[in-house]
């Protein structure tokens, strides 16, 4: 027999209601509380309140030292869809991962511990990642687009949310745990160390969402919609796709998935613990001090009229193309640098093989060079006025706006 | 801008900062099966530029002298930078001192065309369009832009907008399809790379 104390499990983390309650069934699934029908008894506050002998709160976790119940009403032995917050203490694997990542010492290890439990683990709220994450999301998306609107004022929104993908898509976080060192534990259950990622792993050969139900929280939802990239900005997430209306929590995810909530749900955790500041901070260390090759995620339909219809825009002259140089006209494999002008200032070139190519590759030189402005690298962004050090020594100085991709 | 979005594999835009480290261990090769023979090719003579002058300064100085390429599209040129940039001015100044700007521009790739603007009434619209609708094998837009003095592209907008242009263009289409039947396999390859190039050039790879 051994007794469990609720009350000293990860106290902060315990809303005030589930702290004053001695014993509550949260942790079990509800089918094994379905089933377990002495222990959910033992465990509910109501038959606590009848019997207020400290026998009730006692967890019975051996079948044998019940003589007043015979073998066929006692129900099987309930065991934790996840590790006991008491685990984490003991756990060499998440002290390590604590001190790898240089996470305040104010976040406690109970807490590390529960950002590695997805909700397709634990489906109890209290217990897994789910609400850390989806603070966590938040206060990185937020960071790494007013990042991103600063340091390239210019990006059209198509680019715009490639590069979010890119710095802060699911993709990427998997990328960023696993350097981290956080493995994945084959199965979840109360016995996972805890210091190992828990989720339901998605079966090979299956596809995530595919039976899911419910379409999306879109008020166009017929697949005949067209899909602009303005309602994308509306309707859409962070990265211009779509939200499911409806999505079961103890649906089996792909690791990707599960990687990138756990490194949310630090970023949350941080952000609970230490402050804004502190998370903010984390996510410049792991997030936005990746490289991203920006120039190469630009794509363009007709970029010869794109460009006339931008000079035209911006009151510049109307582009023309000239022949910086050229070699080989009449051989098999001619060279021909061409560059755009518009009056005398040159705005970009480009060789190719042939006039045309030549003149498309400068177009699209001059187009990415008028998109990829960037007003310096270190750029102030809202958020360093919140902390005390950038709004007290000067003032905010307005960031560049621009207008708007060009429009054709 | 191309109106959907771009997928790429994230692995080979986001790296981390140590990645570089492994693509400069990529083993050196010797093409020559001697140490002479090697020594002797990479003999060469250094560009004029890299050269002491008379001009060149009597003491120890650095040479800047980086190889011709492409410029970068991170460089914004002056036009582009937006007027309240404080780094415009002094760019402007830069350039100035340093790339004074050229009396005679290099020859345009196309000449351009000097065709007068709103110069064509109704009547002449509908003369356009009559034409087409009866002989669209003679009337091509080439024809008709120099038949009334104005731009091939006039000619397809006012043709867009008649309406009596489909009949046409399908008939043009199947009879590229015929000529692409034809087509044995090198020239259809030929063809197939051509169209990847314009591609990969639109993306700028």
């Amino acid at each position: 027999m051994k007794r469990l104390r609720i009350e000293r499990w990860s106290g902060q983390l315990l809303t005030p209601r589930t702290r004053t309650r001695t014993i509550q069934p949260c942790c079990l699934r509800q089918q094994q509380q379905k089933l377990a029908s002495y222990t959910a008894r033992s465990y509910s506050s109501s038959s606590a309140a009848k019997h207020p002998s400290p026998d009730d709160e006692l967890v019975f976790e051996d079948e044998g030292e019940h003589p007043e119940l015979s073998a066929s009403d006692y129900p099987s032995i309930p065991s934790y869809p996840s590790p006991l917050p008491s685990a984490a203490l003991e756990s060499a694997k998440l002290a390590a991962l604590h001190a790898r990542l240089g996470i305040p010492k104010k976040l406690p290890l109970q807490t590390m511990a529960r950002t590695l439990v997805d909700p397709s683990a634990d489906p109890h709220k209290h217990f897994n990642n789910a609400s850390l994450a989806q603070l966590g999301g938040s206060i990185m998306s937020y960071h790494v687009s007013e990042w991103l609107l600063c340091t390239y004022p210019r990006l059209p929104m198509t680019v715009l949310f490639a590069a979010q993908y890119a710095y802060s898509g699911p993709k990427t976080l998997q990328l960023v745990a696993r350097e981290w060192g956080v493995e994945t534990a084959a199965a979840p259950g109360e016995e996972v160390d805890p210091g190992l990622l828990q989720f339901s792993k998605l079966e090979p050969g299956t596809k995530y969402g595919a039976n899911r139900e419910g379409g999306t929280v879109r008020p166009d939802s017929r697949s005949y919609y067209r899909r602009g990239i303005s309602s994308r900005v509306v309707y859409d997430d962070e990265f211009g796709d779509a939200i499911p209306k409806l999505k079961d929590q103890n649906e089996p995810l792909p690791a990707e998935l599960a990687y990138s909530n756990f490194v949310k749900a630090v970023i949350g955790a941080i952000y609970l613990h230490s402050g804004a500041e502190p998370a903010k901070t984390f996510v410049k260390r792991h997030i936005l001090s990746r490289h991203l090759a920006m120039p190469g995620l630009f794509q363009f339909k007709l970029p010869v009229r794109e460009l006339s219809r931008l000079c035209n825009r911006e009151g510049f002259e109307y582009p023309v193309a000239r022949i910086l140089s050229e070699t080989g006209r009449l051989s098999r494999h001619p060279v021909f640098v061409v560059g755009i002008y518009s009056g005398k200032d040159k705005l970009g070139e480009g060789s190719g093989p042939s006039l045309q190519e030549a003149k498309t590759r400068a177009c699209v030189a001059s187009l990415k060079a008028w998109y990829l402005y960037s007003p310096g690298k270190d750029v102030p962004v809202p958020s360093d006025m919140e902390s005390g050090k950038g709004a007290g020594e000067r003032g905010w100085e307005p960031v560049h706006i621009d207008m708007g991709e060009v429009i054709h | 801008m191309d109106a959907r979005l771009i997928r790429r594999p994230v692995l080979n835009l986001v790296s981390g900062r140590g990645q570089f480290l492994l693509t400069s261990t990529t083993p050196s090769r010797r093409h020559e099966s001697s140490y002479r023979r090697s020594k002797q090719r990479l003999n060469v003579k250094p560009d004029s530029s890299f050269l002491l002058s008379n001009e060149s300064p009597q003491q120890n100085h650095i040479i800047f002298n980086p190889p011709a390429a492409a410029p970068s599209v991170l460089n914004t040129p002056l036009k582009f930078l937006p007027k309240e940039d404080k780094r415009a001015q002094r760019l402007a100044a830069t350039q100035a001192k340093l790339t004074p700007k050229p009396s005679r521009l290099p020859p345009p790739v196309k000449p351009p065309q000097r065709v007068p603007h709103h110069h064509l009434s109704d009547t002449d619209i509908a003369e356009i369009q009559r034409l087409r609708r009866e002989e669209p094998d003679k009337w091509t837009s080439l024809k008709l832009g120099k038949k009334f003095n104005c731009s091939s592209m006039f000619i397809t907008i006012c043709l867009s907008q008649a309406g009596a242009d489909h009949g046409w263009r399908d008939q043009k289409k199947t009879r590229l399809e015929d000529i692409k039947e034809r087509w044995g396999p090198r020239r259809r390859m030929a063809h197939e790379d051509k169209l990847k190039r314009m591609q990969m050039a639109l993306r700028d790879e």
